[in-house]
C-alpha cells in the first residue's frame, strides 16, 4: 500500500500514516526504533535492505531526501505501509528549498514515541555525525566510509569527529572475519603471535580497522600488505596472518562465499563458509545493539591521531602580509575592494562565493563600501552567500547585533538593488528564534555543514568560505574566541555557544578553529593604538590560547590590514 | 598507532581480542568437537543435527569442528555424511547451503560399534585423537548421550575405560544427557551417580530445551530488568498463578517410553516445576549459574503439597473421539498401550509455595496431551481492586488483572485489564494489550537447541540443570505418584478438551477457574 501525498506538512504525513493503518488494520505497535535514511542517488537500495532489516527489528523508516537547491520550497510524501514495507512502516520525504533548514521539525513529528532513533547515511557521511541536524537527535549513527569518495579521508574525519555511538559499516563488515581471526588465536598451543599481516587493498577502511584492531589488542605491530597481485582493487580483507612460534596461521578469503583456514604444518586448509556481508546484514547488525560501541571508538581513535592543538588548523599555510593604510576609513576600502576582488575570481571557477562578515567599527566601515566595491568588481550578487563569524545572543534588533550595524549599510542595499537572495543572508539566531544559546549554535553549525562546509571544515587543504573577514579585539581575541577562555577549546562542532565572555553580552555564537580556518582568503581588519600592542603579539607565534589572533589563516592568503595607529608604523 | 601492553597469553589465560565490551563480536565456540551417541534417533535427525548445521552456518562453531557419530550401522565416514546431510536438508532452520554443509562435512567420522563393544570404543579414540591432531580439535571433546538412560551405564563405563572421559592438559572433556533424569528420587540419584564416576559434576549438562526457549530467559527479564512487575509480584497483590502446558496431539510413538511415566514425570518434575521455579524465585544476587541455581534450589525446596492429595490434584487420561475435524484413538487403544493402563496423560496440582512473597498463593500446575490447542503459559492472575467506585452492573464485565507470559507458541506477553467501554454510560470491561516476541524482535529466534549446544561448548552453564534441582523436582512430585498409584485412577476426558471435570472441580473448591488460555 503506497500513498503519496504533494506539497504536504509532516502532521499531515502523520494523520496519513494513522488512517492507513487504521483501515488495513496495521498494527501501530511494535516498531521498536525509528530508522531516518538520508539519502542518496538510489535510494532503493538501502531502502530494501531496510525492510529486511525490519524483519527482524520492526522499525518506523524515514528516508530524508533533500534538494536545497529547488526553486520552490515545500515538501512531498510517500508512505508505504504493509506489503510494500516489509514489518516496517516507511515514509520517504522529500524536502524542497527553505524546508531543510528546518530539517529536525520534519521528522519530529513522525517519530516513535520513546523509541530509539538510528540515523544512517548511506553515503556522504557527514564528518561529525553527532553535529548533524538529525545525527544529534539519534542514540546511534551509522555510516559507511568505503561508499564515500575518498574512504580514507572520510574515516579520518569521522575519527575526528567522532561521538559515542557513532559506528561505521566499515567495522560491521568485520564482524565475521574477527569472530573468526579470534577463534584462531585459540587454537592450541596459545601464544601472542610475533607478527600479524593484514591483506588488503591500501586505502580501504576495513583493512585499516582490521590491522589497527588488532595491533592495538594483541600489542602486536600488524602490517598491511597489498592484496594478491591478479585482484588489485580487491574489496575488503583478503587475508590476515598470525605468525606464532610454532607456525603461521592464515585465513584467507578464496571466494565470495569462503575462507580458507591453515594452521601450521597443514596444506590443505579448512573450509569455513563466511560469505561477503550484504547490506541489509549490514543494518540488521547495527540495529541489534543500541549502545554506543566502545571497542569501536577505541580502533578508530588508535587508527589515526586526534588534533588536541588548535594551532594544528592554522599551520602549514602561507605566512600572513601586512597592509598599512592611513586610517579606518582606508582600512576599510582596502579591505572591501580586495574582498571584492577575491569573491570576483572565486565565482569564476565556482557557482557560488561565501564571504564571512564581522562587526565592530572598522567591520561595519567594511561592510558600509562592500556594495560599491563588489559592483566594481562585477561580483554577480545572486550567487553570493553571506554569513557571520559571530553574533551575540540578544533581541534581534538590539545594536549590539553585528547583523544589525550592516543590515542598511549592506544588506538591504545588496538585497533591493543588485539581487542578493533573501536566503544566501545566513544571519546567526536570536533568542527572538526560540532556541537555547546551545540549540542556536548547533543549528548555525548545522547550516554550514549542509551547505557544503562538512568537508572542507575538516580537511587539511580545503576551504569552504572565499573571504574572512576579522576583527581584532585589544586582548587580541577573533569572531568571540577570547584568549584564555575555554569558550575556544571546541574544535568538535562548526558553531559553539560562548557564555561568560570577558567582553559584553556575556551570551554569544561563535565559529570555531576549524571553521575560521577554512577560508581562502582572510582579512583582519585592525584600527586604533590601543590595538598595537596585540597587533604585535599576533605577529609573533602561533598560540590560539594567549592570541586567537595570531591562529586563523587562509589557504592562499592571510592579510593584516591595519592604520597606522595599529600598525605603529607609517603607511605605504 | 598506538601501543597497548602485551596481554598475557599462557595456556588458558583469557583471550585478549575478546574483550568484554565487543558486544558485536561472535561468541565462537573454541576448538572442539562432538561425539553423539544414538545419532539415528529421532532427536538427533530431526533437532540435533539440524542444530549444528544451524550453528555452523550462523559462522558459531570453529572451523575445525569434529562431529563423530557412534553407533550400530556399518557405515563409512562418507555414509554418515550423506545421513547427516539427509538430516539437515530437511530440518534445518536456516536453510540448507552447499557450501555450509562442506565445512561441517571435513570433520564428520562414523565409528560403528555397540554399546558393549570394547574395541569400537578403542577405535573412537583414535578417531578423536585423529581429529586433534589433523584439524586441531584441542582434545577439547563433548560426548551427547541421546540414548535410553538404561544405556548410560555401559557407555559411560566404556568411555571410563578408555579413557575418553579424562582430559588432559588445559583440555576438557563434557557429557549431555536430557531428559528424563530417572523417573523417581531413588532412580534420578542412581543415574546421576553412574554419569558422575566417571565425569565431574561440573562437566555433566543436563538438557532441558525448555530452559533455552527466548520466552524463558524473557521471564528473568520481564522481572528483574523492569521496575514495573516486580513490586507486585507478590502475595499482596497476586491472587494466584496457572502454569499450563498443552499439547492438543496424542502420545504418537511414544508408547514405549510414555506408559508407565505419565504426564507428571514427564513434563511437570522438570518443565513446569522450572517455569514456576523462574516465576517464584527471589532476584539472584548476579546471573552467573551458581547464584541463578540457588535461587531456584531455595523456591524448588520451600514448595508444599496440599494436605489432601485427593481434593488438590487431579489426574486424567484421554478417551477417544472427534477432535478438530479428525477422529482420534482413545489412548487405552494407541499402539504399544496395554489396554489396562492407569498411566495420566493429563496431570493437575495446586502446589504452594512456603515464603513471606508467596504464602496463601496457589500455584496450580497443568500439563496434558490431546487438550483443546498446543499452549505453554504462566498466568499470574491478580487479586480484585479493594474497592470499586462504580455500580455493581458498571463492573460486571470485569474480571481479575492478569499479566500472562506466553511460552509457546505466539511468544509474548499479555496484560488484561479493565477499560471503560465507549459511549455514555460507565461500563467497564476486560481488555488486553499485547506484546508479541514475532512483533517486535527477530522472526529468527535461534531453536533452544542451538542455544544450548553452544552454551555447552563454551562453558556456560546458566541454563543447564544440576541434580540438586533434578532431586528436588522429584522431592515435590514423588508424594503425588505415589498416592495417585495407590488412590486415583485417572478420570477419562475428552479428546480437545481442557481435561477432566475432576481439574475444574480441583479449582472451583478454591473458588477459582482455569484460564482458557
Amino acid at each position: 500500500m503506497i500513498t503519496t501525498l504533494t506539497d504536504t506538512t509532516a502532521s499531515a504525513v502523520d494523520k496519513t500514516m494513522t488512517e492507513m493503518r487504521e483501515t488495513f488494520g496495521e498494527n501501530t505497535i511494535g516498531r521498536v526504533l525509528t530508522l531516518i535514511i538520508i539519502s542518496t542517488e538510489d535510494i532503493e537500495e538501502p531502502l530494501e535492505a531496510a525492510i529486511a532489516a525490519s524483519h527482524e527489528h520492526p522499525a518506523r523508516v524515514i528516508v530524508v531526501d533533500a534538494d536545497p537547491d529547488a526553486e520552490t520550497s515545500g515538501l512531498d510524501a510517500e508512505i508505504r505501509v504493509g506489503r510494500d514495507a516489509g514489518a516496517g512502516e516507511i515514509v520517504i520525504l522529500q524536502a524542497r528549498g527553505d524546508v531543510l533548514w528546518s530539517l529536525d521539525t520534519l521528522v519530529m513529528a513522525l517519530l516513535l514515541p520513546d523509541a530509539p532513533i538510528v540515523t544512517w547515511w548511506p553515503e556522504n557521511a557527514p564528518s561529525s555525525p553527532v553535529h548533524d541536524v538529525l545525527g544529534s537527535m539519534s542514540q546511534r549513527r551509522i555510516t559507511d566510509s568505503a561508499a564515500c569518495a575518498d574512504p580514507l579521508g572520510t574515516l579520518k574525519r569521522l575519527r575526528r569527529g567522532y561521538a559515542s555511538g557513532d559506528s561505521d559499516f566499515a567495522w560491521a563488515r568485520l564482524t565475521r572475519w574477527r569472530g573468526l581471526v579470534a577463534s584462531a588465536y585459540e587454537v592450541p598451543p596459545v601464544s601472542t603471535p610475533t607478527a600479524i599481516e593484514v591483506a588488503g587493498t591500501e586505502g580501504d577502511p576495513s583493512v585499516l580497522l582490521m590491522a589497527t584492531w588488532l595491533e592495538h589488542t594483541l600489542g602486536v605491530t600488524a602490517s598491511i600488505v597489498p592484496p594478491p597481485e591478479a585482484d588489485p582493487d580487491f574489496a575488503g580483507v583478503h587475508a590476515v596472518r598470525l605468525v606464532r612460534e610454532d607456525g603461521t596461521i592464515e585465513l584467507s578469503r578464496v571466494s565470495d562465499d569462503s575462507i580458507i583456514m591453515r594452521l601450521p604444518g597443514d596444506d590443505q586448509g579448512q573450509h569455513v563458509t563466511m560469505p561477503r556481508r550484504t547490506l541489509a546484514e549490514l543494518v540488521t547488525e547495527e540495529l541489534r545493539r543500541l549502545d554506543p560501541d566502545e571497542v569501536y571508538g577505541e580502533v578508530l581513535g588508535a587508527a589515526f591521531s586526534g588534533i588536541d592543538d588548535p594551532a594544528t588548523f592554522a599551520s602549514g599555510k602561507p605566512a600572513p602580509q601586512d597592509v598599512v593604510v592611513a586610517d579606518a576609513d582606508a582600512v576599510a576600502a582596502t579591505a572591501a575592494s580586495a574582498a571584492a576582488e577575491q569573491l570576483a575570481e572565486a565565482l569564476e571557477s565556482r557557482p557560488q562565493a561565501h564571504l564571512v562578515l564581522t562587526g565592530g567599527t572598522v567591520g561595519t566601515l567594511t561592510a558600509a563600501a562592500l556594495p560599491a566595491a563588489l559592483r566594481a568588481a562585477g561580483v554577480d550578487m545572486t550567487r553570493l552567500h553571506l554569513w557571520w563569524g559571530d553574533e551575540r545572543f540578544v533581541d534581534p534588533d538590539s545594536s549590539e547585533r553585528n547583523e544589525v550595524g550592516v543590515r542598511k549599510s549592506l544588506l538591504d542595499v545588496l538585497r533591493e538593488q543588485d539581487g542578493l537572495p533573501a536566503r544566501n543572508v545566513h544571519i546567526m539566531p536570536s533568542p527572538a528564534d526560540g532556541m537555547s544559546l546551545e540549540d542556536a549554535a548547533a543549528w548555525y553549525g548545522q547550516q554550514l555543514d549542509q551547505m557544503g562546509g562538512d568537508e572542507p571544515f575538516r580537511t587539511r587543504g580545503q576551504a569552504f568560505f572565499d573571504v574572512l573577514l576579522l576583527g581584532m579585539g585589544p586582548d587580541g581575541h577573533i569572531a568571540s574566541l577570547f584568549p584564555q577562555h575555554p569558550g575556544q577549546e571546541n574544535v568538535l562542532a562548526s558553531a559553539v555557544a560562548v557564555t561568560g565572555s570577558p567582553k559584553p553580552p556575556s551570551e554569544r555564537i561563535s565559529l570555531t578553529w576549524p571553521v575560521l580556518n577554512s577560508s581562502r582568503h582572510v582579512a583582519l581588519l585592525v584600527a586604533g593604538a590601543e590595538k598595537a600592542e596585540a597587533v604585535r603579539d599576533a605577529h609573533a607565534a602561533v598560540d590560539p590560547w594567549a592570541v586567537p589572533a595570531s591562529a586563523v589563516r587562509g589557504l592562499e592568503s592571510t592579510i593584516w590590514v591595519l592604520d597606522e595607529a595599529a600598525a605603529g608604523r607609517p603607511a605605504g | 598507532m598506538t601501543d597497548s601492553p602485551t596481554p598475557a597469553t599462557a595456556a588458558g589465560a583469557p583471550n585478549p581480542l575478546r574483550d568484554p565490551r565487543d558486544r558485536r563480536l561472535p561468541l565462537i565456540a573454541g576448538p572442539s568437537s562432538m561425539v553423539m551417541f544414538g545419532v539415528t534417533g529421532d532427536l538427533a535427525r530431526k533437532k540435533l543435527l539440524p542444530a549444528i548445521y544451524d550453528l555452523t552456518h550462523r559462522g558459531l562453531l570453529p572451523p575445525s569442528f569434529g562431529l563423530v557419530g557412534y553407533g550400530r550401522r556399518d557405515w563409512s565416514d562418507d555414509d554418515f555424511a550423506d545421513y547427516v546431510e539427509k538430516s539437515v536438508s530437511e530440518h534445518s532452520r536456516t536453510g540448507f547451503e552447499e557450501s555450509v554443509f562442506e565445512q561441517l562435512r571435513g570433520g564428520l567420522r562414523f565409528v560403528t560399534g555397540t554399546f558393549d563393544d570394547t574395541a569400537a570404543f578403542e577405535r573412537l579414540t583414535e578417531v578423536v585423537s585423529e581429529l586433534d591432531r589433523t584439524r586441531g580439535t584441542g582434545g577439547n571433546h563433548a560426548f551427547y548421550l541421546s540414548i535410553p538412560p538404561d544405556a548410560f551405564p555401559q557407555v559411560c563405563g566404556q568411555l571410563a575405560n578408555s579413557g575418553l572421559n579424562t582430559p588432559q592438559d588445559g583440555s576438557w572433556r563434557r557429557v549431555v544427557i536430557e531428559k528424563p533424569f530417572g523417573h523417581d528420587l531413588a532412580s534420578a540419584r542412581e543415574l546421576n551417580d553412574v554419569v558422575e564416576k566417571v565425569f565431574r559434576p561440573e562437566d555433566v549438562f543436563r538438557i532441558d530445551h525448555y530452559l533455552g526457549k527466548e520466552t524463558v530467559q524473557n521471564i528473568m527479564a520481564l522481572r528483574f530488568s523492569n521496575q514495573l512487575f516486580e513490586p507486585i509480584w507478590n502475595a499482596n497483590y497476586v491472587d494466584h498463578v496457572q502454569i499450563t502446558m498443552a499439547e492438543d496431539i496424542g502420545i504418537g510413538s511414544r508408547a514405549g517410553y510414555y506408559d508407565g511415566i505419565g504426564t507428571a514425570r514427564d513434563v511437570i518434575q522438570n518443565h513446569l516445576l522450572q517455569l514456576l521455579a523462574l516465576t517464584a524465585m527471589e532476584e539472584p544476587v548476579t546471573f552467573r549459574a551458581s547464584d541463578l541455581r540457588a535461587e531456584k534450589e531455595k523456591v524448588l525446596a520451600a514448595v508444599e503439597l496440599p494436605e489432601d492429595l485427593a481434593l488438590h490434584t487431579a489426574r486424567g487420561q484421554y478417551v477417544g473421539g472427534w477432535q478438530g475435524g479428525e477422529e482420534v484413538r482413545p489412548y487405552l487403544e494407541e499402539d504399544g498401550i496395554p489396554a489396562d493402563s492407569t498411566t495420566e496423560t493429563f496431570a493437575a496440582m495446586r502446589l504452594d509455595i512456603a515464603t513471606r512473597r508467596w504464602a496463601g498463593v496457589p500455584f496450580y500446575l497443568r500439563a496434558g496431551k490431546r487438550l483443546g490447542r498446543r499452549v505453554t503459559e504462566i498466568a499470574v492472575v491478580f487479586k480484585r481492586a479493594p474497592f470499586l467506585p462504580f455500580h455493581s452492573t458498571d463492573t460486571a464485565d470485569l474480571g481479575q488483572n492478569a499479566i500472562v507470559i506466553r511460552v509457546q507458541p505466539d511468544e509474548g506477553v499479555t496484560m488484561r485489564f479493565g477499560s471503560k467501554v465507549p459511549g455514555t454510560q460507565m461500563e467497564v470491561r476486560d481488555v488486553t494489550m499485547d506484546f508479541a516476541y514475532g512483533m517486535n524482535f527477530t522472526e529468527e529466534s535461534p531453536e533452544a537447541y542451538e542455544r544450548l549446544i553452544l552454551d555447552m561448548l563454551l562453558g556456560d552453564p546458566p541454563l543447564f540443570p544440576r541434580q540438586k534441582e533434578v532431586e528436588l523436582s522429584w522431592k515435590i512430585l514423588d508424594p503425588i505418584t505415589e498416592f495417585w498409584a495407590e488412590n486415583l485412577d485417572p478420570a477419562p476426558y475428552r479428546p480437545g478438551s481442557w481435561g477432566p471435570d475432576t481439574a475444574h472441580d480441583m479449582l472451583a473448591r478454591d473458588g477459582r477457574t482455569w484460564r482458557r488460555p
